[in-house]
């Protein structure tokens, strides 16, 4: 412990002279020092999700931005920001007080994509003239790194006006302005989010942020789909081989499994082998990670199946696997009340079975004293609720996130370590490099790809997966890959999730009379956080309640003495 | 803004709410202690004084019999009673079921008064008696009342034994209290007024208010005074201020017990609540600026606690209950947070709790009828309290500027198997308590 703490302490030293090396955290702090809100223009359905994604990259810096439509927002919401952003997803005009609002706001701004020529005249500089098509994107004064074809505005703006962060290319090899500054204004002339150009933006945000520069990558490497009928050798092999390169790696366990043909469960603790190994990498450093309870969903195999998501119905879970579901729609209804009513009924199903499914998961798992530190949704899918549900027991959750309700189809990652508003305080530990699939010709050179992508974005994450079954052989390579990063640190889950603070959260879940101490104890931490007129208040709860409990002891003791005066009199009357 | 008029109106409300819990406190600490001098009293050789009772009535008919009967029946050596009946130009039998009483009874006496002045009511008849009574000390009843028979001897024991006691305030029971759920709510407001009210501030302050029945007060104490107010229309309230003035104290001895009806009907209750919030607004008005030439400083934080309860009060509770409705409509955004919800509960679980540490007082009475009835008057009945102080504040603006007389509105009594009548006005005699926010 201290000479981990003393080698950190020693890279800080180092890094002190050149901030620009500084790996990015990986914790987004608490409480949070930028305040954002989020201005955004637009009607369209996969709003929601742009907006998710734009709060994705926020994530890195605050988990506390707030949204606005752009016809309901005020100075007051304004007014303890630290930073704004406006997102014009759609072409509008925006309601004059909210064209006037932004135009009088003084710190950071970002404007994205459309309307900007509303936003006053810091935004001068930004003139974008038409949409064009960009092949290529590259971070001022970087090689360019070639992206699926998107469309951005282009020609926009002054040469001299403000300082270009970021470049689009086109075919021709003509470049463009997408992210520029002027001082503390800042356009993105990007409509969208969903693009390629993702990543880049994420970079460019540290600069929004005011925030030094990254350098260098994070990485991490996960054991997928542990479940109780994979073979203890192999993982066994795998864990050894990393532990021995000083590799922190993750374990991401299914304690059930159901064969798909019998449809037979097996339970982790009738492995005793595999448990055994399990418990041993976990001594050894190795992280253990929920995966669900059982990864399937009705009859799929587990690793397979779907388990917070019904994949046929491409809906959340809103019935029992037995039974067959149809989602109707409003118009099944005969009045709107009714549909809110049906609706109410699935999604209260669908938080008791994921409430249930994680409980049961926690328990399996720690009744063998596995401590599961995160969580990771199987196939990354999971309703909005899904998500503040599983806020509830665990700080950190792997992979990629579910972006809408409608489709289990988009998700997305991010680039940095990230605790978005919609992730209920979720921290999400992003995967962008993928697996190794042997279903594709190239599984090494896919994997090799992605992460030569993300090396283009400074201090980004590089998260990956890796199937135990295949054996050891593979993974080889792609760790040798890795290697060939400068200044890359392996992510130990357990330097940020406390491994007794996580299992005495879930042993809460689990056993009410610790849950009902740790919410005490939460109850006076947030007391104690409170203004002074608040705790006020609480003193008076507190005397009040002091005072309500003795006049009922007085009443019931009162009740007692009458009943024993009655009996004491009756002999006394016939007497 | 909207938000320190909040914190504002909540502190307010929660001042008076925790001077509310101290009493209830003392109150119970008098239960316990008020019997404890008793038998030293029954030894002591100070001789019981003769007593006047006067009944002032007016067309009262159908309870002056009973009331009456429990008069005469009073344990009381018969040396020393007299009960004299001021008849106040009945029109009704009322004078003659008196009369008739005089006749078997010696120490019974009638006073007939030809004509009722309007606006005089209760303390013109008592001023008229007064010169009648031949007692060293007077007990006052109405005429709905049926005191226990030790009652007229716990005042007087109480009173004898006491220096510097200028008058004893004695408990009132609800008679008709199982009649409707009006009778209930008042049933048991009145319980919690005797033991909270009354017997906290008699236990930790040393105040009493006079409620208008069943008290007694030294003869000669009324005479220095004298005697009644007849402007008033919280003639008690009036009549406790001055005997502190003079430099007396009241005590409230609960062993002396009467049963009164209290209105079954909710237009006549309607009527006395305003009568007595007009009367208790007067008081506050008439002697809140007045509190430093008070000889006696103790009566002060009663009219202090008046103003607070008719003025502060009323108006926190007011302002709060606009902004919590307002800020579920219009989202005003009160940064209180959610320890505004639980204070509202805990007012509520205070008041529920309160009642019933009162109620346990009574004995019987802590039952599930009660309790249910406990749950229910906090959102019904005590509400109430809010638009007979508006009332009241607008009649007596109205009188102000017109510079019109109080009238004294008689409480109509009712024809069934009883009637009643109803204490006059206490201090704290409306609704308790209300809600924090």
């Amino acid at each position: 412990m201290w000479s981990r703490r003393l080698a950190a302490l020693l890279a800080l030293l180092l890094a002190l002279p050149s901030p620009a090396l500084a790996a990015a955290r990986l914790t987004v702090p608490e409480p949070d020092q930028h305040r954002v809100v989020v201005v955004y223009s637009g009607r369209a359905e996969d709003l929601d999700r742009e907006l998710r994604l734009l709060d994705l990259l926020l994530g890195h810096f605050t988990g506390n931005s707030l949204f606005f439509p752009d016809d309901a927002v005020d100075a007051k919401d304004l007014a303890g920001s630290t930073h704004l952003v406006y997102f014009g997803y759609e072409e509008a005009n925006l309601p004059q007080d909210t064209a006037s609002l932004l135009a009088a706001y003084d710190k950071p701004f970002l404007a994205i994509g459309h309307n900007v020529e509303q936003l006053g005249r810091r935004f001068a500089f930004a003139n974008p003239r038409g949409y064009g098509v960009i092949t290529g994107v590259s971070l001022a004064g970087s090689p360019r790194s070639p992206v699926h074809e998107l469309s951005a505005w282009i020609g926009f703006m002054e040469p001299t006006a403000g300082q270009v962060l970021l470049e689009g290319w086109d075919d021709e090899g003509n470049s463009y302005p997408l992210m520029v500054r002027s001082g503390d204004a800042f356009y993105l002339a990007i409509s969208y989010m969903g693009s390629d150009a993702y990543d880049f933006i994420g970079y460019s945000l540290f600069d929004f942020f005011g925030e030094p520069r990254p350098a260098g990558h994070h990485a991490y490497i996960r054991l997928e789909d542990i479940h109780p009928a994979s073979d203890p050798v192999l993982i066994k092999e795998i864990g050894d081989y990393l532990y021995s390169k000083g590799i922190p790696f993750t374990m991401i366990v299914i304690p059930v499994y159901t064969n798909p043909d019998t449809m037979q469960q097996i339970h982790l603790h009738e492995r005793p082998r595999l448990v055994a190994v399990l418990r041993q990498l976990q001594s050894q450093g190795g992280s253990v990670v929920l995966h669900g309870y059982t990864h399937q969903y009705r009859a799929s195999e587990t690793g397979e199946g779907f388990e917070f998501w019904d994949v046929e119905n491409n809906t959340p879970v809103y019935a029992p696997a037995d039974e067959p579901f149809t989602l109707k729609g409003p118009e099944d209804f005969a009045t709107a009340w009714q549909y809110e009513r049906y609706m109410r009924g699935l999604r209260a199903f669908e938080r008791d079975y994921t409430i249930e499914r994680i409980k049961l998961g926690n328990k399996a798992l720690l009744d063998l004293g596995l401590i599961p530190l995160a969580f990771e949704a199987p196939h990354y899918t999971m309703s909005q609720q899904g998500y503040s549900i599983v806020a509830q027991y665990y700080t950190h959750i792997f992979g990629q996130i579910q972006l809408t309700d409608r489709n289990w189809e988009y998700m997305s990652g991010s680039p940095y370590v990230s605790r978005p508003a919609f992730l209920h305080g979720l921290t999400l530990l992003p995967e962008n490099i993928g697996y190794y699939d042997i279903t594709s010709p190239t599984p090494l050179e896919d994997m090799i790809r992605n992460m030569e992508r993300m090396r283009a974005i400074p201090g980004s994450m590089l998260g990956m997966f890796y199937h135990p079954y295949l054996g050891l052989e593979p993974l080889i390579p792609v760790i040798e890959h890795l290697e060939t990063f400068p200044d890359l640190q392996w992510l130990d889950l357990t330097e940020l999730v406390d491994p007794d603070l996580i299992s005495i959260i879930h042993q809460a879940s689990l056993n009410p009379l610790i849950a009902l101490r740790i919410g005490v104890a939460d109850f006076f931490r947030s007391v104690a956080n409170s203004n002074r007129v608040q705790k006020t208040l609480w003193g008076v709860t507190a005397v009040t309640t002091l005072m309500v409990g003795t006049f009922v002891a007085s009443t019931l003791a009162n009740r007692a003495g009458m009943r024993r005066r009655l009996f004491q009199e009756e002999p006394l009357s016939h007497g | 803004m909207a938000n320190t008029l909040f914190i504002a109106s909540i502190a307010v409300i929660w001042v008076m709410l925790l001077y509310n819990m101290i009493l209830t406190r003392g109150g119970y600490s008098h239960y316990r202690r008020y019997r404890q001098p008793i038998a030293g009293w029954k030894k002591s050789s100070r001789p019981l004084p003769k007593v006047s009772i006067m009944i002032p009535a007016h067309n009262e008919e159908l309870v002056l019999e009973r009331t009456l009967q429990a008069m005469v029946r009073q344990d009381y050596p018969r040396h020393k009673l007299e009960i004299i009946v001021i008849n106040d130009n009945s029109s009704d039998r009322t004078g003659a079921i008196a009369d008739a009483f005089a006749t078997r009874y010696p120490f019974v006496k009638v006073v007939h008064l030809a004509e009722r002045n309007a606006g005089r009511g209760k303390p013109g008849a008592l001023n008229r008696g007064l010169p009648h009574a031949t007692g060293d000390a007077v007990v006052v009843y109405d005429a709905d009342n049926t005191p226990e028979r030790r009652a007229v001897y716990y005042l007087a024991l109480a009173l004898v034994n006491s220096p510097g006691v200028g008058a004893v305030v004695g408990k009132f029971r609800v008679i008709n209290a199982r009649e409707n759920f009006l009778t209930r709510f008042i049933n048991v407001e009145t319980i919690c007024f005797q033991w909270m009210a009354q017997a906290g501030r008699h236990r930790l302050f040393g105040i009493t208010t006079i409620p208008g029945t069943n008290f007694i007060i030294w003869r000669s104490l009324l005479d220095e005074l004298g005697g009644w107010q007849e402007q008033a229309l919280a003639e008690d309230t009036e009549l406790s201020i001055r005997v502190y003035n003079a430099g007396y104290r009241i005590i409230f001895f609960p062993a002396a017990v009467t049963w009164e009806q209290e209105p079954e009907t909710w237009p006549v209750w309607w009527r006395q609540r305003v009568r007595w919030a007009r009367g208790n607004l007067n008081v506050v008005v008439k002697y809140l600026f007045r509190i430093p030439w008070l000889a006696n400083k103790r009566i002060a934080l009663d009219i202090i606690h008046l103003f607070a309860m008719y003025l502060l009060f009323f108006l926190s509770v007011t302002t709060s209950n606009v902004l919590f409705v307002g800020n579920l409509l219009f989202d005003w955004n009160l940064g209180v947070g959610e320890v505004a919800t639980v204070l509202w509960v805990m007012a509520y679980a205070l008041f529920i709790s309160q009642a019933m540490l009162a109620l346990s007082l009574e004995g019987a009475e802590l039952n599930r009828d009660n309790f249910f009835i406990v749950l229910l008057m906090y959102f019904t009945y005590c509400q109430l309290w809010v638009p007979v102080v508006i009332y009241a504040m607008l009649a007596e603006i109205k009188r102000f500027f017109l510079r019109g007389e109080a009238a004294w509105y008689k409480t109509q009594r009712f024809t069934r198997r009883g009637r009643l009548r109803t204490h006059g006005p206490g201090i704290d005699g409306v609704p308790m308590r209300r809600p924090g926010a």
